[in-house]
């Protein structure tokens, strides 16, 4: 093959805009389909199937095939492309009757709760009745079709992605709304008798007839675009634009006629003799329905069990292993050990020292994506474990806790203590500090559980264990019973109590009782103690735990917890105070307050990072509780109100956090690299290579980041004002009401959501690069 | 044990599904340079070199350059041309960058591409040096670098996308709520006892 012809067959464009829908429609659609075939096999046949997945692949050949690169220079391959579009992606997919297999491949409840109003809604039916009759769909089609070819507007689409992507949305949705008719997707009931849909068609077809004579006989080329792009295959603008009038006339005329042939010649021939309903093949139909309908009633009870990460083969195995969590703490260990050693012997430069890349740039980057999507693991590999349980041999452990001392309010404390710190010491910028502080951590670890019994570091001190904590209640995956009746009868109770070859939960989390992932650190020891297997790692529905206020185990009512909801409220405003300190406008605000107070800049900024952290959201919490519960008129306590609402703020400070973390770590994510090859030069062991510190510069030219972090402060966004319906839902009572608990809480949202997106968009200091 | 097995087909499918769809996402076309606006076209030395920019209007920020290089003779895509381009003040004087094209970075392949941080506004001269066996050519054109989008504007897509969704949201409580007030109102006529009680 032609090297030029190899090279214009290979010019594919994978947007993932376009294809991750595409593949998840199918996916749908395919589930969908599946099950329908299995009751109604002579509606649901393979053809439909094809006819669908046809479709979707048509879509895809249109808009990420060679057809797509080449259609800014051959006006011929634009109108091919369009063709395309509109001639065999549209028909193939309502061939595929795809509205039934589309409903019923989502699952139930997103059909009932966030479909179902929807559907039911008479208005939107009258709205697809007009939509589907047909002289609309034949205005539609071509009306988009003649519009389109405007040359101001074929241009415009020609010079901007998003007016491309609507031209071409456009003619998809007006070809569905003119083929609906002739193809009548099964339920739909088509409106107009099959003969009145042969003038229908050959109205389109002299349309598409008059528009591509305009294109075969123009004495002039009609579209700059064309007139100036290089002329490739021999041809000149005139005559490509000829060509294209000839396919549209061409395709377009037997798109349009061959159907109408088809029907016209159904339409005169008589009518196939049809088995009688009582004839055998429909009982044999019948009993096949019967019996499929009963398969899929059994597998969808099967079904309902949630997914359960260590059921899963392989990855079940590892998890389940004593070894999992042992080996993911001696590779943390040694990691740590490793930030120790260079964080006393290396540069003093953080940039170049991995005491300065690996906690700040890397570590936090994975430990907020893992507790988001996957749970508390991070707690599971803590290194500090590693000498605190060999401290045990050592020393005593016998003491209890103090009771003044089991609440949240020392975590909270300590939390705001450890941000203050951050902001006045720089930890980031002082591999010796990042050190100590490693050091520190261990020893406070080792002290504390080595003295006190159960993991009361974990649980009452570790201000990372608490972030963990809080943060992983979003996350899709939480340790709970899998049945439980087992539970019911178990009277040994060793998920908390532990046996001879087990302990059992250090946490004080029994089981049974257990609700969400607040105060799990992910050990499994109630995995391994349980006698009945009867405790997985399964799938919930994330953030959902924020909107239930059962009665947990060690934890009560979160209703009664106003020092959860406060750790929850300093975690939350942190995000934003941590992510403000960064950028540049607040650096030069406080520069200048500092100035104008006369005092210095550091202890001025640890006083308003206390404002930031304690009163401020205190008080805006208590302000939205009290004028929340007088709106409503509820008789809700002022306390139970702020306690639960504050934790619907949750998924927001998590989502500023997270936005924080991965902008660091996108845009300082090489730096590890020259930072390694650094340290092991100084170790003796050139096996690395030569420092690239260009690596350790900052990404500048990463136009995804932004529009990535902007959208997952959206979802942030979203989730917390959804948590706040909830919320508010559960107390009951009419509609405004409830809105009127939740709307000072969610005016908050939008605040914070605004200071987030404010932030984005300033200039940073790159911590922990080159430049900062 | 038997769950297991049941499991391990539907998650070897879902696996393959994603490994499909993240194999797509990963396999993103860097520039999209399928060509873009014609800024220059010049023959010289046997060959036509032309020249394309993409977004349309250059603004600060990326910036899509493309060339292709044909025969004169044949018209035929030469694949083999070794491509720089460089942006320099349209007044004359040192390059402000310069970059080396190739075809992956182009989405199609026939053209050659690179991405360009154009860092300032103002007026600039994008020349494109060709060189194919012993002939070289050069294609350059004067263009206008634009201010960037205020950034709320160029992020507006993705601000409006949680009023729209709390407007959703809000109309499909609506219908719920109107749906199970009317269902309410047809169980009460049904069962006018009931509905007492």
């Amino acid at each position: 093959m032609h090297p030029a012809t190899r090279a214009a067959l290979s010019s594919f464009g994978f947007d993932p805009w376009i294809v991750v829908p595409l593949l998840v429609t199918a996916a749908i659609y395919v589930r969908g389909w599946r099950a329908l075939h299995a009751q109604m096999p002579e509606r649901f046949g393979r053809a439909q199937l094809a006819a669908f997945l046809g479709g979707l692949a048509a879509l895809l050949l249109a808009v990420a095939s060679p057809l797509d690169s080449f259609a800014g220079l051959l006006l011929t391959v634009h109108m091919l492309q369009h063709l395309v579009l509109t001639m065999v992606a549209a028909p193939l997919l309502l061939l595929g009757a795809p509205q039934i297999p589309l409903l019923r491949g989502l699952p139930s409840s997103v059909v009932r709760t966030a479909l179902g109003p929807f559907l039911a809604s008479p208005e939107l039916r009258a709205l697809g009745r007009w939509l589907t009759w047909p002289p609309v769909g034949l205005i539609a089609f071509v009306g988009v079709t003649w519009l389109w070819h405007i040359p101001a507007l074929y241009e415009l689409a020609l010079r901007s992605r998003g007016w491309h992507a609507l031209e071409h949305a456009t003619f998809v949705g007006a070809a569905l709304l003119f083929w609906w008719p002739i193809v009548a997707p099964w339920p739909s009931v088509p409106v107009w008798p099959r003969w009145a849909l042969l003038p229908y068609m050959l109205v389109a077809d002299v349309a598409n007839t008059a528009l591509s004579a305009l294109f075969s006989f123009s004495e002039s080329v009609l579209y700059p675009t064309y007139a100036a792009a290089p002329r490739l295959a021999g041809t000149s603008a005139l005559g490509d634009q000829a060509a294209a009038g000839a396919i549209m006339w061409l395709l377009g005329s037997l798109g349009l006629l061959v159907p109408a042939g088809v029907i016209a010649i159904r339409l005169l021939s008589p009518p196939l003799a049809r088995p009688g309903e009582h004839g055998e093949r429909a009982r044999a139909d019948d009993a096949a329905r019967a019996l499929a309908a009963a398969r899929l009633a059994a597998t969808r009870r099967r079904r309902r069990a949630p997914l359960d990460l260590l059921a899963l083969p392989v990855l079940g195995a590892v998890l389940r292993s004593p070894r999992f969590p042992r080996t993911l703490r001696l590779v943390s260990l040694a990691l740590a050990a490793l930030i120790v050693a260079d964080g006393f012997l290396g540069p003093t430069m953080a940039p170049m020292n991995l005491a300065g890349v690996l906690p700040w740039t890397y570590w936090r980057g994975f430990l907020v994506v893992t507790l988001l999507v996957a749970g508390n693991w991070f707690c599971t590999a803590c290194p500090f474990l590693v000498p605190r349980d060999l401290g045990r041999r050592f020393l005593p452990a016998r003491l209890r806790w103090p009771r003044a001392l089991r609440a949240k309010w020392l975590a909270a404390a300590l939390l705001v203590a450890w941000l203050c710190f951050y902001e006045a010491a720089d930890p980031w910028d002082a591999p010796a500090l990042t050190a100590w502080i490693v050091l520190g951590y261990f020893a406070a670890a080792v002290v504390v559980d080595g003295l006190f019994r159960g993991a009361a570091f974990c649980k009452y001190v570790c201000p990372i264990g608490q972030f963990n904590f809080v943060t992983a209640t979003l996350a899709p995956f939480e340790v709970r019973v899998k049945q439980p009746d087992a539970c019911a009868a178990c009277t040994t109770r060793d998920c908390i109590r532990g046996n001879a070859s087990q302990r059992g939960c250090e946490l004080d989390l029994y089981q049974p009782r257990k609700q969400g992932n607040l105060d799990c650190t992910f050990c499994l020891d109630c995995v391994h103690a349980c006698p009945h297997d009867n405790v997985g790692i399964l799938a919930v529905a994330p953030a959902i735990d924020l909107a239930r206020d059962p009665r947990r185990s060690s934890l009560g009512r979160l209703s009664a917890r106003p020092d959860v909801a406060t750790l929850a409220l300093v975690l939350v405003f942190g995000a934003f105070a941590n992510a403000a300190a960064m950028a540049a406008p607040v650096v030069g605000w406080q520069q200048a307050l500092a100035r104008g107070l006369g005092v210095a800049e550091e202890p001025l900024v640890v006083a308003l990072l206390l404002l930031a952290l304690v009163p401020l959201p205190l008080a805006v919490a208590f302000a939205c509780a009290a004028a929340g519960r007088a709106l409503a008129g509820s008789p809700a306590g002022l306390r139970e109100i702020f306690c639960r609402f504050s934790l619907a703020l949750v998924p927001l400070g998590a989502g500023m956090w997270a936005a924080h973390v991965l902008f660091h770590l996108a845009t300082g994510g090489a730096s590890l690299w020259p930072v390694a090859q650094r340290a092991a030069r100084d170790a003796g062991v050139a096996l690395l290579g030569t420092p690239a510190w260009s690596m350790a510069a900052p990404s500048g030219g990463l136009p995804w980041l932004l529009p990535s972090l902007v959208l997952l402060l959206d979802v942030a966004l979203l989730v917390t004002l959804w948590l706040l319906w909830r919320i508010a839902a559960s107390y009951g009572g009419r509609a405004r009401r409830e809105a009127a608990l939740a709307v000072p809480w969610g005016g908050v949202a939008c605040v914070l959501w605004a200071a987030a997106i404010w932030i984005l968009l300033q200039p940073m200091e790159m911590r922990g690069t080159m430049v900062h | 044990m038997r769950d297991r097995r049941r499991l391990a087909p539907r998650a070897a499918r879902a696996a393959l599904v994603l490994a499909v769809a993240c194999g797509c996402v990963v396999r993103v076309a860097p520039a999209r340079a399928d060509g873009g606006l014609v800024r220059a076209s010049s023959e010289q030395a046997g060959l036509i070199v032309t020249l394309f920019t993409a977004p349309t209007p250059l603004r600060v920020g990326s910036a899509d350059v493309s060339v292709l290089v044909q025969d004169v003779r044949t018209r035929e895509a030469l694949l083999d041309a070794a491509v720089d381009v460089r942006l320099e003040p349209a007044g004359g004087g040192d390059a402000l960058l310069t970059a080396r094209l190739d075809h992956a970075t182009a989405t199609n392949k026939l053209l050659q591409a690179a991405t360009l941080a154009l860092a300032q506004p103002g007026r600039f001269r994008l020349v494109a040096t060709v060189r194919h066996g012993d002939a070289s050519a050069v294609a350059s054109a004067e263009i206008e670098v634009a201010e960037p989008l205020p950034a709320l504007l160029a992020l507006w897509p993705l601000l409006a996308l949680p009023p729209a969704v709390v407007g959703i949201f809000i109309v499909h409580q609506w219908l719920r709520r109107r749906s199970l007030g009317t269902a309410r109102e047809i169980l009460a006529a049904a069962h006018p006892g009931r509905a007492a009680r």
